[in-house]
């Protein structure tokens, strides 16, 4: 968290540095952490266990896990305006989802089995589109965008029965989609926003494993963040 | 906590006081109907009932909810928002029935623009209180009629919304919101079932996605 952060200030001031020495004034960039949920039944997780606790037989314990879940993330993006509602964006983002779940089976039919699910998934979103931005008070931006997503990804599904581990399904490729934003920048300092917003994309993929899934690796993201502007046209 | 809480409020009025527009209205109230949709699986409920057949199936569904909410504007726009919701969830297979309530609290920052035209847009975010939920699934076991796996407690996330307010008369407007809520926990279920206990464990978001239509009056 504390190196994201450090990240996240060090490419702010960098970039500001820059912007300012080379007397850029159309240029807006932006750091923010993305709440991200996904939106399709493949990704969305379930992490599921029945366990009766009792010297008598186990009643059926029902392990299950399911899909990849949400996250936060840390997203960046870079934005030229040329006039106020035509500007262009360049976005990027990290998703990095884990689903775990650690299971011990006991019974009098069995000694004790241990199992476990990992799953996981590295989805790495490049965005190029859009964007606008409507003024009121000079303290106040509302911002809008739409564009296209590039995401390269990488999805893992582990299993170990009895510490064994088992072959693994994996799915490495890309996909292409859309995505939507819009939200509110409101001015902290000379040049600094505080970004509040809300994202939407639809990334639409036959994921290859061994079997077939057809999903979207899109979803839904509310986003908190930093932007610094610098805006003189 | 209290300092940061302090930083944020002498920051508004210091913001508050350089805006020079006395006209602007302050406060929002606003009553509305939301239609709320849960984003995790655990909430919405498998394609799939074939795992569960022995045990509790999972899964609550959608649902219509009363929600109130009050935004306070400074002088410049910038806002704070109150929101509370009741959510009361059912969702019915093989005559077995699961039942959530959760009470949703909100408290939230953001801005308001384009306040004086017809149509105001606001936007907010921030911490998302589930101050009690209270879930309830029903046992699927032989003789198992009338016990339950339950999980109460309380959570905390975060919320955004997106608001546009359409004035239709002097002071009073429709309000339509569109609202995302993120909430990750640990539900932890109980039961006892022929004396032996049952427990059960899911980590899942009990946040949703809302969209709001309902009437305000603004002063």
């Amino acid at each position: 968290m504390i190196k994201t952060l450090t990240i996240f200030l060090f490419v702010l001031i960098s970039s500001s540095v820059f912007a300012q020495s080379q007397k850029i004034n159309h240029l807006e960039i932006g750091a923010n952490a993305l709440f991200w949920t996904p939106t399709a039944e493949h990704m969305r997780a379930t992490n599921t266990l029945i366990r009766a606790h009792s010297e008598t037989p186990y009643i059926g314990p029902i392990p299950n896990l399911q899909g990849y879940g949400s996250c936060i993330a840390p997203s960046f993006h870079l934005n030229y305006y040329f006039k106020n509602f035509l500007g262009i964006s360049f976005g990027f983002n990290y998703l990095s989802l884990v689903n775990h779940l650690e299971y011990y089976e006991s019974s009098t039919q069995t000694s004790g089995l241990f199992h476990t699910f990992h799953n996981e998934a590295q989805i790495y979103n490049l965005k190029l589109g859009y964007t606008g931005q409507s003024r009121d008070y000079s303290l106040i931006h509302l911002y809008y965008g739409i564009g296209l997503n590039y995401t390269p990804y990488l999805l893992e599904q582990n299993t170990t029965r009895n510490f064994i581990e088992q072959l693994p399904y994996s799915a490495q490729d890309y996909a292409v989609g859309l995505y939507i934003n819009s939200g509110m920048q409101i001015k902290l300092f000379k040049f600094t926003y505080l970004s509040l917003g809300m994202e939407y994309t639809y990334i639409p993929e036959t994921v290859q494993y061994p079997y077939e899934v057809k999903t979207n690796l899109g979803g839904i993201a509310g986003q908190v963040g930093i932007a610094v502007k610098f805006l003189n046209y | 906590m209290k300092k940061i809480i302090i930083i944020i409020v002498v920051l508004l009025l210091s913001l508050d006081s350089k805006a020079n527009d006395s006209t602007t209205t302050h406060f929002e109230v606003s009553a509305s109907m939301l239609y709320w949709h849960p984003l995790s699986s655990h909430m919405i409920g498998p394609d799939n009932h074939l795992l569960f057949e022995y045990a509790a199936f999972y899964g609550f569904g959608n649902t219509i909810a009363p929600s109130l909410n009050i935004n306070y504007y400074f002088n410049n726009g910038i806002g704070l928002s109150f929101g509370y919701n009741y959510l009361h969830l059912e969702k019915t297979e093989s005559n077995k029935t699961n039942t959530a309530i959760l009470h949703n609290l909100r408290l939230g920052l953001g801005a308001r623009i384009f306040d004086k035209s017809l149509v105001s847009i606001s936007f907010f975010a921030g911490i998302n209180t589930v101050a009690h939920y209270d879930l309830e699934m029903p046992l699927k076991f032989i003789n198992s009629e009338g016990l339950y796996l339950t999980a109460d407690g309380y959570a905390f996330g975060a919320f955004f919304s997106a608001e546009a307010n359409f004035h239709i008369y002097k002071s009073f407007f429709i309000h339509t919101s569109l609202d995302y809520s993120y909430i990750p926990t640990e539900l932890k279920y109980s039961a006892v079932y022929t004396d032996i206990p049952i427990t059960q464990t899911e980590k899942t978001n009990i946040g949703g996605l809302g969209i709001l239509l309902g009437v305000g009056y603004q002063f």
